[in-house]
């Protein structure tokens, strides 16, 4: 039978390809997806401990979440275009100007 | 048939993850993100939430990946440049997360495993959904709006034309 | 249920102010003429000094109100109070730049918004509202930083974006997973759930705390989490550097006193060691790279950086055996306050030094000062020494409240390197002065003061000496604010 344990490792998984990629790629469009991945581990272990402990509440905080993520992606795109339009790159090497 | 079903879409999850995170070309990496919410989508069917599993695919696949593809082809980012080789940051970030991933993974086997509880056929529906929502969430669900009306807000603000004499 | 809901909007009364004032102003600013959205900056400044009243009375009255997912004690309008001053001081700095002026009317309500979720931080008793009011000023913050669309500030804002995205993740995760422990996000529930807990939901609960440390030591730049710090600071406007270096660090401070009043009793993780050692990086590695900074806003970045290590040192010392100590808190609450004022001071003084739609950034420009505004260059140096925490000044009073904590904790190693690290920040704080007074003007002349920044400058400066001179009351307050501390 499947287990509080396999969905957990899938979440725990999930959440460390998301910081894996977060860490090693420099793409700001990757890095926003990224930070996706880990939210949607977070909404699975919500959903999962909801479910082995027969509490209704995870799908109410797991739809708050999607709705947090949606404010986020709207507000981190407006300001990845606005930085395309200055610099013609979304690379976040590429971009700096400030150093020191 | 149920664990079958569960390693299928896990699959379906960790493998579009590692494209998301590994595929060279952004447009392709967008495109795994959805297949891999896609999969933690029919997870939570499975974890009998299908509320959540719905608005995954509406808010995530529908509005989410829209906005990240309609961005993709309007910047058009010089994709086909390969990942060049790993910094040692890169590196370094593989390295601290997939410790990361073996210590939690390694603890979480040896939990007991508790079967899963009995749930009434109510459980994760729209209905009990909107009653929590309404009642003990009501303050976050309010909060929630201003949320929105400040990314709203956002987006309109940094569309519009520049400032007079802001853009250096 | 109408009682409930009355309980619940008299709780969140500072908060639904905040908000209502906004949305009026963005109803406002719809059908107002561009030129005319500046004269937003009054209405703005109204709404904050009538929440501050409001705070300031319910504070009086003292009795926490509960209601729903909100508390009201005075923790949280303790903090209010800082939040509000510094939003309201770095408000009067931007009436001057292009934000207050050419595109006033958004500038105004976002700021209004960002200040409505920090007061919603300090109200939380519940871990996920805490988490939507955390986003909630941070999306205004990253809104306001990039306001000016330039390279740069879109640089900054894309870069605080997300390295705040990546917090969030951390944060979202670390409650996840004390939901998982304990069934609820509500800390009243937590405590209790959690101070039975053993085995496999104690761990769970430690890691989500672990998680929600690195979360919000990303939001007050602790060392190893600040690098994103700098750049931010230096491209963001400078008001809106202000708010960040101080409303928005108080806001994460709130959120690690509640944290630690929540979990340290009964998590068992070596606490003072960790934020021990949180401190000790944060100050040092602050103070040390400040110390080759030409650039004074990344100077006063890495200052700031600094200085919320000092804060930790306040926090490490508030647990001794399990148990809260509330003096610590209470110093940690004046010291956001003292800090809060003198940086903003300094602030206001880039904000006076650059010309309209340029900034004045080296601080080698600040030569010759003393020539041509000796009041101004006064209060500059004024602010420099409080900063280094000098005698007789607030800053100083700040520093020796969370030492004075520190040591009654028994730490008596931290105290040590935080007084050597003051020593040390005295190196780059007192170049600004000597610059200021002893080097040779390069001709760069300084644009007629208006009386909004003349009042900011006066404000803060006569509020560092007499505070620093009369601290008795303010601290009282703050000690007052953590009495019987508990959820």
């Amino acid at each position: 039978m499947i287990s509080l344990v396999h969905y957990l490792i899938v979440s725990i998984l999930l959440f460390c390809i998301g910081v894996a990629g977060f860490l090693c790629r420099r793409n700001a469009l990757v890095l926003f997806m990224s930070v996706e991945l880990m939210l949607n581990a977070a909404n699975l272990a919500f959903i999962t401990f909801a479910r082995f402990q027969g509490n209704p509440s995870g799908s109410v905080i797991a739809f708050f979440v999607m709705v947090v993520a949606a404010a986020e992606v709207a507000v981190g795109l407006a300001i990845l275009v606005l930085v395309f339009k200055n610099r013609s790159s979304v690379d976040v090497n590429e971009i700096s100007l400030m150093k020191g | 048939m149920q664990l079958f079903f569960f390693y299928l879409f896990s699959l379906i999850t960790l493998s579009g993850a590692v494209l998301v995170v590994a595929h060279p070309n952004t447009l392709s990496s967008a495109m795994s993100l959805i297949v891999s919410l896609f999969g933690v989508a029919c997870l939570f069917v499975l974890l009998a939430a299908p509320f959540v599993a719905t608005m995954q695919l509406l808010l995530y696949a529908g509005a989410i990946m829209v906005l990240f593809i309609f961005v993709i082809m309007l910047l058009n980012p010089s994709t086909n440049r390969l990942v060049k080789r790993l910094s040692f940051g890169g590196l370094l970030g593989i390295l601290i997360s997939s410790y990361l991933a073996v210590i939690l993974v390694l603890r979480v086997v040896s939990f007991n495993k508790p079967e899963e509880v009995a749930i009434s056929s109510d459980y994760g529906s729209l209905r009990e959904v909107g009653q929590l929502l309404f009642s003990t969430y009501l303050v976050p669900f309010e909060v929630t709006s201003l949320l929105l009306l400040v990314a709203i807000i956002g987006a309109v603000v940094l569309g519009r034309q520049s400032l007079p004499g802001g853009r250096s | 249920m109408t009682i409930l809901f009355l309980a619940m909007a008299k709780a969140l009364a500072p908060f639904l102010a905040l908000v209502l004032s906004g949305l009026l102003l963005l109803i406002v600013t719809a059908f107002l003429p561009k030129e005319k959205t500046r004269l937003l900056f009054y209405p703005t400044l109204l709404a904050l000094a009538g929440t501050t009243i409001l705070v300031a009375t319910n504070w009086v009255d003292g009795f926490p109100l509960e209601g729903g997912m909100v508390i009201s004690d005075r923790i949280a309008y303790g903090f209010d109070l800082v939040f509000l001053l510094s939003v309201f001081l770095s408000t009067i700095l931007s009436r001057e730049t292009e934000e207050g002026n050419a595109h006033g009317g958004e500038y105004y309500v976002l700021t209004l918004f960002a200040t409505a979720g920090m007061v919603l931080m300090a109200h939380s008793r519940d871990l996920l509202l805490l988490f939507i009011a955390l986003e909630i000023m941070s999306l205004s913050a990253y809104i306001l930083t990039s306001y000016r669309q330039s390279a740069k500030g879109a640089e900054a804002g894309m870069k605080y974006f997300v390295m705040g995205a990546f917090a969030s993740g951390f944060l979202l995760y670390g409650i996840a997973l004390i939901y998982g422990a304990t069934g609820s996000t509500d800390f009243s529930v937590i405590t209790q759930a959690g101070a039975g807990a053993t085995g496999n939901s104690l761990w769970l609960i430690r890691i989500g705390v672990a998680l929600l440390l690195i979360g919000f030591g990303f939001k007050i730049a602790a060392v190893p989490f600040h690098f994103w710090a700098p750049d931010v600071y230096e491209g963001a406007p400078t008001p809106v550097t202000a708010l960040m270096a101080s409303g928005v660090k108080a806001a994460g401070f709130v959120a690690l006193v509640r944290l630690v009043i929540a979990f340290a009793p009964f998590t068992a993780l070596p606490w003072v060691k960790i934020l021990s050692v949180l401190a000790f990086l944060t100050m040092t590695i602050g103070n040390l790279i400040a110390l080759k900074q030409t650039n004074i806003k990344r100077m006063l970045a890495y200052s700031s950086i600094a200085h919320a290590g000092y804060a930790l040192v306040g926090l490490a010392a508030s647990i001794k055996n399990g148990q809260i100590q509330e003096e610590a808190l209470a110093a940690v609450l004046f010291y956001m306050f003292a800090y809060s004022l003198m940086t903003i001071g300094a602030f206001a003084i880039v904000v006076a030094m650059g010309r309209k739609g340029d900034e004045v950034d080296e601080i080698g420009d600040y030569a010759g000062l003393s020539e041509h505004h000796p009041a101004l260059a006064a209060a500059m140096a004024l602010f420099m020494i409080s900063l280094t925490g000098i005698p007789p000044t607030l800053g100083f009073i700040g520093k020796f409240y969370l030492l004075r904590a520190a040591v009654s904790s028994g730490l008596i190693g931290l105290t040590v390197v935080a007084v050597l690290n003051s020593v040390i920040s005295a190196f780059y704080y007192l170049s600004v002065v000597m610059v200021i007074y002893f080097q040779k003007e390069k001709g760069y002349r300084l644009p007629q003061l208006s009386y909004t920044l003349l009042f900011a400058v006066s404000f803060t400066a006569m509020a560092v000496i007499y505070l620093g001179l009369f601290p008795e009351e303010l601290f009282q307050v703050a000690k007052q604010s953590f009495q019987a501390v508990v959820f």
